[in-house]
């Protein structure tokens, strides 16, 4: 078969949490060929977080990024021109805490008044106010220190902190390498947590065509991931060098998808609420998140994926 | 190919093809029933999720303790019909797995919400985080139930587009196998025509040629069917026909120029014995003329004997003469009065005989042929007529023609007639009757040589027809005969008739 002459490729870079197997479907796109037949020349930026990584996008460091949704949250609120053009990868049970019992702590309510080592205004750092609150206690009522993602093992073994609020592959490794000496406390299956395609508002509204070729290539890798999972395990478990044994741990709570759907405005607004009260911000209004969720690209390639209530 | 293996695998393919249709409508109809359940299921599926949503809201706006009864009952429901192991396909399994989880996830959140409601209280700051859980847990499943409910509706979707395509899968099988049989048919009608029509042509051809006498025609067909065979065995028929008559054209060479030889030996015999038989007729007469006197009456009728045999004789070798002759001239055709020369005739026989005769002729039967031999013939049948009609005292005796069964053939066919009521005969002698020298009565009784009618059939034959007789003892006779070129007889046929 006579193969059709591939079309000129416009250059385009991604920065990716090179850490969290969120950005999966990129990987597997890149590695089958699909953004290369779309036209594209892509290229990663590696970053260690979500966080990290949407800032680079909106620094015009690279076009778009792979984040979270309180990274997200935390520029709309502050005015910043962000747009969420899909999610890639929803997961629960992949948060949690991991804290030392020889600093007396056998349960949530317990962490009461300890150090609790957190990424700020990352999702890690939402799931522990949630799961604080479970229990009736402010996030103010434990000393949070701000720490990297990879900085969170050492400062735990250490006992620089007496838990650690965290998200897989650190949780694993973490409760891993505290064997009895740990305990962990993972987030309900209920809160789902997105991890998006986003970028700068002017930008992403100035490329539809672009943005469209990305998302055909990333629909073509879901297929690919739905249809060989096994094969394109391990294509993600070699692009962010994870243990594949926690990878498949997780595995029953995370989904590969290419959408954009009610909970994601609504977990948004949530985390708004919560950083607005835990005066994470000094803006004190929720802003109206579908100014930042643009829709027409995916729903030109994939109607239903669409399913914001419109 | 055999044209009967063609038509047998012709009509097996057919069969295989039709029967092929029947798995496939068969299957499809079941891929259709499955998908329909399915479809069906994925509705009970998504008035679950609705009804679980419905008493949420209800719950949640209300907090009554029957609504929170309901929505046991519902998820318990919902948790029982998506255990079931209805469906095999991986992407319809897949969101049925997806909405089990959803269906889990707003249980733990309704859940945690009626745990929440049966510890309210407590100072203003948990009373505040339990207002802002509250308010998550709500968002949780309203949210949870809207892609539980928007995964239904791709389950629906899912199924009825399996039927449609299950349908149009189908539609598409049974069109491709309706042509595929169509152009078998076409295809082994076309080569059947081809394979039969032109051999059969071909054959007819030679059928014609076989008529015509050409036996050198040869169908020589290649095709490799039963028409192929027949054409084989036609042509080895021709083959053999044609050896067969070449040698019999060779021995009737041959028995012509024997005959020849004969009537040639037989004339010159009769010929020369016709001078010492008149010679002695004429001593005879001299001697009773010049001796009559000396001769006593033992003597005279001893003198009459010789002279009745020697002219006896005479008419024997004029007749063996007439016979000869009408086989050895020459035959010169023209147009022949049959009527008027059977008219003529009878007239002159009517004169020469005292006793009463009755003829009857049929007009304007005419036809080519020789006169001077369709005379003697003619003559020769109402001789015959006149001589056996003598005891009767009224002889009656008609010239005609008529459609009579030919006994040989078995065939009727336009024939000329000489009819008698004479003595007739038994026809069980009847086969003998055209030969020389043939009587069937004593010559004292019926006086004749037994070669008029032997003449008779052959001058027949040199006019290419037949003779043939019916008779019945003491009930006549009639003498029908055909020549080749009956051209005029039909009007006076029909009349007598």
């Amino acid at each position: 078969m006579v193969r059709s002459p591939l079309p000129p490729q416009e250059k385009l870079t991604i920065a990716v949490n090179n850490i969290y197997p969120g950005s999966g479907l990129l990987y597997v796109a890149a590695k089958q060929g699909y953004f290369t037949q779309e036209g594209l020349d892509v290229t990663f930026q590696p970053h260690s977080s979500g966080r990290d990584a949407l800032k680079a996008a909106l620094d015009k460091r690279a076009e778009l990024g792979t984040v979270a949704d309180i990274p997200v949250m935390f520029a709309a609120v502050a005015g910043q021109p962000v747009s969420i053009v899909a999610t890639l990868y929803t997961a629960s049970r992949t948060h949690g805490i991991v804290a030392r019992r020889d600093r007396g702590i056998a349960g949530i309510a317990d962490l009461k008044n300890k150090v609790v080592g957190v990424t700020l205004r990352t999702d890690s750092h939402f799931v522990l106010s949630t799961m604080l609150a479970r229990q009736r206690i402010a996030l103010s009522e434990v000393r949070i220190e701000d720490l990297a993602p990879e900085a969170m093992l050492t400062a735990l073994q250490s006992g620089k902190v007496d838990a650690v609020s965290t998200w897989e592959p650190g949780l694993s490794t973490a409760s891993k390498a505290l064997g009895e000496n740990g305990v962990e406390f993972r987030s309900e299956k209920r809160f789902v947590f997105n991890f998006n395609l986003a970028g700068q508002t002017d930008w992403v509204k100035a490329n539809p065509g672009k943005i469209q070729g990305l998302l055909r290539a990333l629909l073509r890798a879901k297929r690919f991931a739905d249809e060989k999972p096994q094969q394109a395990r391990t294509m993600i478990v070699d692009a962010i060098k994870m243990d594949p044994g926690i990878f498949t741990a997780i595995g029953p709570h995370y989904h590969f998808v290419v959408q954009l759907n009610q909970n994601l405005l609504l977990m948004l607004e949530d985390q708004a609420r919560w950083a607005i009260q835990t005066k994470l911000t000094d803006r004190t209004v929720i802003p109206n998140f579908l100014d930042h969720i643009y829709m027409d690209p995916l729903t030109a390639v994939q109607a239903d994926a669409v399913t914001i209530v419109r | 190919m055999q044209i009967r293996t063609q038509q047998y695998l012709g009509a097996l393919v057919s069969a295989l093809a039709i029967g092929l249709m029947a798995v496939i409508l068969i299957l499809s109809i079941e891929q259709t029933e499955g998908a329909l359940a399915r479809s069906n299921f994925a509705t009970a599926v998504a008035e679950g999720i609705a009804g679980l949503r419905l008493v949420a809201v209800d719950y949640i706006v209300n907090r009554p303790e029957r609504a929170r009864q309901q929505w046991a009952q519902r998820h318990e429901s919902l948790t029982r019909l998506l255990s079931r192991e209805v469906v095999e396909e991986a992407d319809e399994r897949s969101i049925y797995d997806e909405i089990g989880q959803q269906n889990a996830t707003m249980q733990e959140a309704f859940s945690a919400l009626v745990e929440l409601d049966s510890h309210r209280g407590g100072s203003d700051q948990e009373m505040a985080l339990s207002r802002d859980e509250e308010r998550r847990l709500i968002t949780q499943i309203m949210s949870m139930s809207q892609d539980a409910l928007i995964n239904a509706r791709r389950l629906t979707r899912l199924t009825e587009q399996r039927i449609a395509e299950a349908q149009r899968r189908t539609t598409k099988l049974v069109v491709l196998l309706l042509t595929l049989v169509g152009l078998l048919i076409t295809a082994n009608f076309v080569t059947t025509l081809r394979q039969t029509l032109a051999p059969i042509d071909r054959l007819k051809q030679g059928a014609e040629a076989f008529a015509r006498g050409e036996f050198s025609f040869r169908t020589s067909l290649t095709v490799n069917n039963e028409l192929g065979a027949l054409s084989q065995a036609f042509d080895q028929m021709a083959a053999r026909l044609a050896e067969s008559i070449t040698a019999l054209e060779h021995k009737t060479a041959l028995l012509q120029e024997t005959n020849k030889e004969l009537e040639s030996f037989s004339y010159s015999v009769s010929h020369d014995l016709r001078s010492p038989l008149r010679g002695i007729d004429g001593w005879g007469l001299a001697l009773v003329e010049d001796y009559g006197d000396q001769l006593d009456a033992t003597a005279h009728e001893y003198v009459d004997r010789i002279r009745y045999e020697t002219q006896r004789m005479g008419q024997l070798i004029d007749d063996l003469l007439q016979l000869a002759r009408v086989t050895r001239s020459e035959i010169r055709h023209a147009p022949v009065d049959l009527s008027a020369l059977a008219q003529n005739l009878g007239e002159r026989l009517k004169q020469s005989h005292e006793r009463q005769i009755e003829f009857i002729v049929q007009p304007g039967l005419t036809v080519q042929g020789d006169v001077r031999l369709l005379e003697i013939a003619l003559t020769n049948l109402l001789n015959n007529a006149c001589k056996f009609t003598g005891p009767r005292p009224v002889a009656h005796i008609e010239f005609g023609s008529t459609l009579a069964e030919n006994p040989a053939t078995r065939l009727r066919e336009e024939a000329y007639f000489v009819r008698d009521n004479g003595v007739g005969f038994d026809m069980a002698h009847a086969g003998k009757l055209f030969g020389a020298f043939q009587r069937m009565h004593g010559a004292s009784q019926f006086p004749g040589t037994g070669i008029g009618l032997a003449t008779v059939q052959r001058i027949v034959h040199r006019h290419g027809g037949k003779v043939w007789v019916e008779a019945r003892l003491d009930q006549g006779a009639t003498f029908y005969f055909t020549l080749s070129q009956m051209s005029s007889t039909t009007e006076g046929a029909k009349e007598l008739s």
